[in-house]
């Protein structure tokens, strides 16, 4: 950071405070013109987050914290988080209008947005005062989170994971396997689904907690992906002790808590990468004319341009709906397709338009562009696959019968 | 068979209902203009909408004129609708339609030469009684032309009951001051709408079907290589809506919006011709009706299955700008 940069007092500043008595949509966009001119202040302390950081994970992930203090210091995180949370109060919507200006600046989303967007609405419903010892230190960059869910025997069949919480008196001892914990080795705390019921119980025996991964018997063992980055961890637990003042929601809602969770990291997460995906397009357009690109990767970067205009639009209509409480149910599945079709759609693009970078260059912008197009591969597997996503459309929106098996 | 089709597919489309103020009497109107349409009164229910001073209120709500023409669409019915929405008082009031470039062609129906004519080669969708055209020229300048002065001819075609006359011939024309780029984006939504309109009643029509037909003891449905294609036609048809519903008046964002809306329709329609088997290849059936009408609607100011490379092109270095704000 340069000596140069003020320190915005959120309190002062043109944003929600000074829209007050304004229509809802009226206090956005002052907002969002407050945070533009904020974010063109402060340009050249915003220079060094432009660039998404090749190969180490861990240095990126070190790296997005400044950015993190950055925005938390201004006051532009805590915007549409509850002030019981330690946030500034306003409307959700005003997180997804930081998401969307930042990428609209070139400035690189930092992953632990993705986690915060996951996990913080949960703590924020259902565990007031986690969310009250917790968001804060999420969004100043001091502390990390991963989420529990998937299991080495249960991926996109949730219901029957299979780690264990047992009611010992005043605690909870948990024993079991999560996989794929976005960043997990560098968390402290998770939240982990796990069954507090009878083995059979299936979605009505499970339990959320809020477990601290530096507690004895957390393993934390990270996963090598196929983009080269360790993505995602591995984390066991063995006769770990957790005091029930950790539940998030109630004993056996474990699983309306997990679907209140879905709403954001599906609805948020698909709204976050729409951004990227602008700013990733925008990177591609340059230089690609009809002229100078085969007209298949010319093509290709029309389709992804419609995919992700669909995706923004349709994106934006569930913000809208979030923010003002309403639940999107099942027709959230609809926002994730679309979501997996944009990445795709967007990467292959960038494949085709630099056919050699792509197959033979090792510079870092190469080595970035390969790994967003492997980790978009991934896009229609992660929170809850395309497959199930379409059998959710078909059964819940469209009506159709299910599957006789 | 087609008016239950057709509300089938409106309840279909209102699960996506906008919160808004003047829903209740929005819906009123759209119920009219469904019956209407059903009835194959559309050029009354413009007409109705123009004598009643209704129009200008019409324009202002691009939701209720995006609905109108949904239903338009879902129903295969014709109206004035499109020159009404396109044209504006140029239509309701200053005795205009409005000449489409032919199907295929994104590029302007008309060229103009440095003595004021027009040399024209274009669509009119429908019957009715105005006297002049507006057409866009290779400048975006739109002129005003005699239509007694250009040879007219019915074709029937791909889509009898949408009664296109084709236009074509050299004339004098007025050079107008309105933009011809904002005429072609209202024409490229509202098609985009009445696309929509046919995707949605396609995809009714087939998970009516799926869910009717039984074979291998199971109505197939159940079968998820069905299941999950109408699935599909659902997101793509949701996207589009979403996009439709969301865009500002824009050129570049209503032709994405068409292309997005153009090929939502053809995979619905693709969609529920395979799922709905030998039945739906009868013209018994119906579908045959809205097949026809979407293939036709979306050749119309450039088709989707070219729009990829089209709109790659008209991506400025920019990138794809925000088209839909929160």
């Amino acid at each position: 950071m340069t000596g140069t940069s003020v320190r915005a007092d959120p309190g002062s500043s043109p944003s929600p405070s000074a829209g007050v008595g304004l229509d809802p949509g009226a206090r956005l966009a002052a907002h969002t013109t407050a945070l533009r001119d904020w974010i063109s202040a402060h340009s050249a302390d915003l220079d060094a987050y432009r660039f998404r950081q090749p190969r180490s994970l861990a240095a990126a992930v070190e790296h997005d914290r400044g950015l993190l203090r950055l925005l938390h210091d201004a006051g532009w995180t805590r915007w549409g988080w509850s002030k019981a949370s330690g946030g500034l109060g306003g409307p959700i919507a005003l997180r997804a209008v930081l998401y969307d200006e930042l990428a609209a600046a070139d400035v690189e989303l930092p992953e632990a947005f993705v986690i915060l967007e996951t996990l913080g609405p949960v703590l924020d419903e259902f565990a007031p005062a986690l969310a009250a010892r917790h968001v804060r230190p999420y969004l100043s960059g001091q502390e990390m989170w991963g989420q529990g869910f998937s299991e080495p025997e249960a991926g996109s069949d949730l219901a029957h994971l299979r780690t264990r919480a047992a009611a010992v008196g005043q605690r909870f001892v948990l024993d079991g396997q999560k996989t794929w914990m976005t960043l997990g080795q560098f968390a402290q705390y998770s939240a982990v689904l796990a069954r507090t019921g009878s083995p059979d119980s299936a979605h009505r025996g499970l339990t959320m907690l809020w477990v601290d991964l530096r507690a004895p018997g957390v393993t934390v063992r990270p996963i090598t992906a196929s983009n080269g980055r360790d993505e995602f961890a591995e984390v066991s637990f063995d006769g770990v002790v957790v005091p029930s003042s950790a539940v998030i929601g109630a004993v056996g809602r474990g699983w309306d808590v997990a679907m209140f969770l879905l709403q954001y990291e599906r609805g948020m997460y698909a709204w976050m990468r729409q951004a990227v995906l602008h700013r990733r397009l925008r990177d591609l357009t340059v230089g690609a004319s009809a002229s100078g690109a085969p007209s298949a990767a010319f093509a290709a970067l029309g389709s992804a341009a419609l995919a992700v205009a669909g995706l923004r639009a349709r994106s934006a209509r569930t913000v809208r709906a979030l923010s003002d409480h309403l639940n999107p149910g099942p027709d959230i599945s609809i926002d994730k397709v679309l979501l997996s079709t944009a990445e795709q759609a967007v990467f292959d693009a960038a494949r085709q338009l630099r056919p050699v970078g792509f197959a033979l260059a090792d510079s870092d912008a190469a080595q970035v562009w390969r790994e967003e197009w492997f980790y978009s591969r991934a896009s229609s597997i992660f929170g809850g696959a395309v497959d199930v996503q379409r059998d959710i459309i078909a059964r819940l929106v469209l009506g159709l019968p299910r599957e006789s098996r | 068979m087609s008016s239950e089709t057709s509300s089938h597919a409106w309840c279909l489309a209102c699960r996506e209902k906008v919160a808004d103020v003047d829903a209740e009497e929005r819906s009123l109107l759209i119920d009219l203009a469904d019956q209407l349409l059903r009835e194959g009164r559309g050029t009354s229910l413009v007409a109705e909408i123009c004598d009643s001073g209704l129009a200008a209120a019409l324009w202002a709500d691009t939701q209720a004129w995006g609905a109108l023409l949904e239903r338009q669409g879902a129903t295969a019915a014709t109206s004035p609708l499109l020159d009404l929405v396109t044209l504006r008082d140029w239509y309701s009031d200053r005795d205009h339609r409005l000449v489409l470039p032919m199907p295929g062609s994104a590029g302007p129906a008309a060229r103009s030469t440095p003595d004021d004519h027009v040399v024209v080669e274009g669509v009119l969708l429908g019957r009715d009684n105005r006297r002049h055209a507006i057409v866009s020229d290779q400048d975006l300048v739109a002129w005003s032309v005699p239509l007694d002065s250009l040879e007219a001819e019915s074709a029937a075609g791909l889509d009898h009951e949408l009664g296109v006359i084709v236009v074509r011939g050299l004339a004098q024309a007025v050079r107008l001051a309105e933009s011809a780029s904002s005429i072609e984006a209202l024409a490229s939504r509202a098609i985009g709408w009445e696309l929509t309109g046919v995707g949605e009643a396609a995809l009714a029509m087939a998970v009516e079907h799926a869910t009717a037909r039984t074979q291998f003891g199971r109505p197939i449905a159940a079968f998820q290589v069905v299941a999950h294609r109408l699935a599909q036609s659902r997101v793509d048809l949701s996207a589009a809506r979403a996009l439709l519903a969301g865009i500002d008046g824009g050129a570049l964002a209503a032709a994405i919006a068409k292309a997005v809306a153009g090929s939502a329709a053809l995979q619905a329609l693709a969609a529920a011709q395979q799922v709905c088997g030998a039945m739906g290849f009868t013209a018994e059936f119906g579908l045959h009706r809205l097949v026809r009408r979407g293939y036709l609607l979306d050749a119309l100011l450039g088709g989707s299955e070219a729009a990829p490379a089209r709109i790659a092109g008209l991506l400025a270095a920019g990138g794809l700008p925000r088209l839909v704000a929160l």
